[in-house]
């Protein structure tokens, strides 16, 4: 979807002053009508869904990795405590489906395991985000069908996740779905040089926000529910008495430890029953108040953590925080995200590249999709002068030969090692960097670093005297000054021209 | 160009597509809708729970959200199973997520096999003849593979479990748990050991 110039809409609609149409509109019902529209139908920010596809990716597969893999062999296989025949059974009585209906191999069920997982990884990762998901998903029903007596409201709640993911366009941002989308808009200049300024922000994608709405509403249902079903009358209501607390503290059967190891005193345990009728309740008549938001979030995050350090029962609180990115606004996580990935510091690491370099260029436009905190600048390797200042001693042919990058300490780093202390800079892709700390990676990446650095001229095309100057810089330690200077300036001022 | 020119720029068949989706996006969301609606109010009729609720069930949309309602816990169960020897004597197994000390202990994980134990000891726990049967029997085995591998040189034969379920009444405000609290025990079902003579 095309960006629209204001891209901050707030991701429940937006507030009364993005909609400034209302104001002019004549009668309460069309205003009411336009909300609705604009609840639908107008375009939200990406940024948030894509938390929401991390989390949630990240949550499922650290729980099935903690909760089934452990446990395949006592209930999901065939003479485990759940035999196959009474699963498939359960299944035709139900309504149910799952692939894993007949299914009584382990290597069978260990496959559609693994599978699940790689799925995760890739909807993590955001790659075909919606292939991913719908794996994910589809899998995710059928270990929990199959596994049915053991569920925890946070395998259903993690099924519902992957569902409204699945029909939402949760690779727009934060993906190499998106990643791929933006690398194929990138145009080398036809001067074949380029200023090594950074190019201006792209626009936020925005995305349809039907299947987000979805999920908000999902949510908000979830707390309403909880909430009256807490308000049961028929009975002595523990919530109203203010002992619900007391009683579920003391609940041997799933509380994380002893009561009397940590015995809150009953005034607190009032509170707390009273807090939690309070903020289910404010949860669903005050999330669509922008102001009021921030604070129901927060509430909701130590009300789950409460529950989490005080109660084993799965991964319920977990999961429902997943619904929360939905809740934030574009402006909001993408501002987070940036502060997040400058880790407090403003200094910057000075890249050092070829203008010049086809390659290079596409590289730089790569790293600068990456570079959330700003945290990279770039330096033409053909600018002597300020070369010469910024890397003191280095030579033009080592330039040449290799990226460099100077930390903001002063360390200069090149080629391969270079390589890994951007990646090191850009929390993006730290999720690729184990790889490049394996035993044997340095002698292998330098080595192909080496090799795609030295052809980089003959992998495209390249018609200007800098190719040439590659070429020679190659072959001959050291170059004329002169002749540098010459090449340079032509192939600039031809560049320029062309421009 | 205006809006209108370009609309008309636009394949016919591009402009219909793009209607078509987004009638089915607007028929999808009511649907969804009515489901969120009907699952939660709990107003299935015949109609609905042959449509919405078979689609509640093949994506495991499942609703029905009440977690911590009202009234809590006041007893706590937990499932024990009492093993009989080929020799006439017996022995009681509990359950690995029952805690030594109800005063003092902490857990991690087990939330599954908690669950499990749960669904078959609250609900109509003597399931002879049912499908679900070989799960009783499954776990109950699983407790006496637990004991064995504890007392690998007991060299009696199991040939019967009794499902038994213990209830730990809990203190109420302003009393506190007892060194040894006194536990209910109810027989739920026996059944043979499978394999026994």
């Amino acid at each position: 979807m095309e960006p629209a110039p204001d891209s901050t809409r707030d991701s429940l609609g937006g507030g009364a002053s993005e909609l400034p149409q209302l104001a002019a509109s004549p009668s309460l019902f069309k205003r009411a009508w336009r909300v609705l529209l604009d609840f639908w139908i107008a375009p939200i920010r990406a940024e948030p869904l894509a938390l929401m596809r991390i989390v949630t990716a990240l949550g499922v597969l650290l729980s099935a990795l903690t909760t089934i893999a452990p446990n395949l062999s006592l209930f999901w296989f065939d003479e485990g405590i759940i035999p196959a025949q009474v699963s498939d059974q359960m299944m035709s009585y139900g309504s149910r489906a799952s692939i894993l209906y007949g299914v009584t191999s382990h290597a069978a069920i260990i496959a559609w395991f693994v599978l699940w997982m790689i799925a995760l990884l890739f909807l993590l990762v955001g790659c075909y985000s919606r292939i991913a998901c719908i794996i994910a998903w589809v899998l995710a029903v059928s270990f929990n069908i199959r596994g049915l007596w053991t569920l925890n409201g946070g395998d259903d709640v993690a099924v519902h996740l992957l569902f409204y993911l699945m029909l939402s366009p949760c690779g727009a941002a934060w993906s190499i779905d998106s990643l791929r989308r933006r690398l194929k808009t990138y145009r080398d200049p036809e001067s074949g040089f380029e200023l090594p300024q950074a190019r201006p922000t792209a626009q936020p994608t925005l995305i349809e926000p039907w299947s987000v709405r979805l999920m908000q509403i999902q949510l908000v249902i979830m707390y309403l529910l909880n909430g009256i079903n807490k308000m049961n009358l028929a009975q002595t209501n523990d919530y109203l008495t203010g002992e619900a607390v007391y009683w579920a503290l003391n609940d041997a059967t799933l509380t994380r430890f002893a009561f009397d190891m940590l015995p809150a005193p009953m005034w607190v345990c009032r509170l707390l029953s009273w807090a939690t009728l309070l903020f289910e309740f404010s949860f669903v008549i005050f999330i669509c108040l922008p102001r009021v938001r921030p604070v129901l979030l927060w509430a909701g995050v130590l009300f789950h953590a409460g529950i989490l350090a005080t109660m084993e029962i799965g991964w319920f609180g977990q999961f429902t925080l997943c619904y929360y990115p939905v809740f934030i606004s574009g402006a909001a996580v993408a501002g987070a995200a940036a502060l997040l990935a400058r880790r407090g510091s403003k200094k910057k690491y000075v890249v050092c590249f070829d203008t010049f370099c086809p390659v290079c260029r596409r590289s730089k436009f790569a790293l600068e999709l990456f570079d959330v905190g700003k945290r990279l600048t770039y330096l033409d390797i053909h600018d002597r002068p300020a070369m010469e200042a910024a890397l003191p001693g280095v030579g033009y042919t080592r330039a040449l030969r290799e990226m460099l990058v100077i930390a903001p300490s002063g360390k200069i780093t090149g080629g391969f090692d270079a390589f890994r202390t951007v990646m090191r800079v850009l929390p993006a892709l730290w999720i690729l960097l184990p790889v490049l700390y394996l035993p044997g990676a340095v002698w292998i990446g330098r080595r192909i670093y080496k090799a795609v650095a030295r052809n980089r001229y003959k992998l495209v095309k390249c018609d200007q005297g800098v190719c040439n100057l590659h070429l020679m810089a190659l072959s001959r330690e050291n170059l004329d000054e002169e002749e540098i200077a010459r090449v340079v300036q032509g192939a600039r001022d031809a560049a320029m021209h062309r421009t | 160009m205006s809006d209108a020119s370009i609309l008309k720029s636009v394949p016919r068949y591009k402009r219909i597509l793009r209607w078509l989706r987004i009638a089915l996006i607007t028929l999808f969301i009511l649907w969804h809708l009515t489901f969120l609606f009907i699952a939660n109010a709990k107003l299935y009729t015949d109609l609905t729970s042959a449509t919405l609720g078979k689609y509640e069930r093949y994506t495991s949309l499942d609703q029905g959200w009440g977690m911590f309602s009202s009234p809590l816990y006041r007893v706590l169960p937990f499932p024990a199973v009492r093993v009989t020897f080929d020799d006439g004597s017996s022995e009681v197994i509990l359950s690995s997520n029952e805690p030594e000390d109800l005063k003092y202990f902490f857990r991690i994980g087990g939330a599954r096999l908690r669950k499990l134990e749960h669904s078959f000891i609250t609900e109509r726990a003597d399931l002879t003849g049912d499908y679900r049967q070989p799960i009783q029997q499954r776990l109950a085995q699983s407790y006496l593979d637990r004991w064995k591998a504890a007392h690998p040189e007991d060299a009696r034969r199991a040939v019967k479990f009794t499902l038994i379920r213990r209830d730990f009444q809990i203190p109420r405000p302003g009393e506190s748990w007892a060194d040894e609290p006194v536990v209910t025990e109810k027989e739920l079902a026996s059944f043979a050991v499978e394999g026994a003579p």
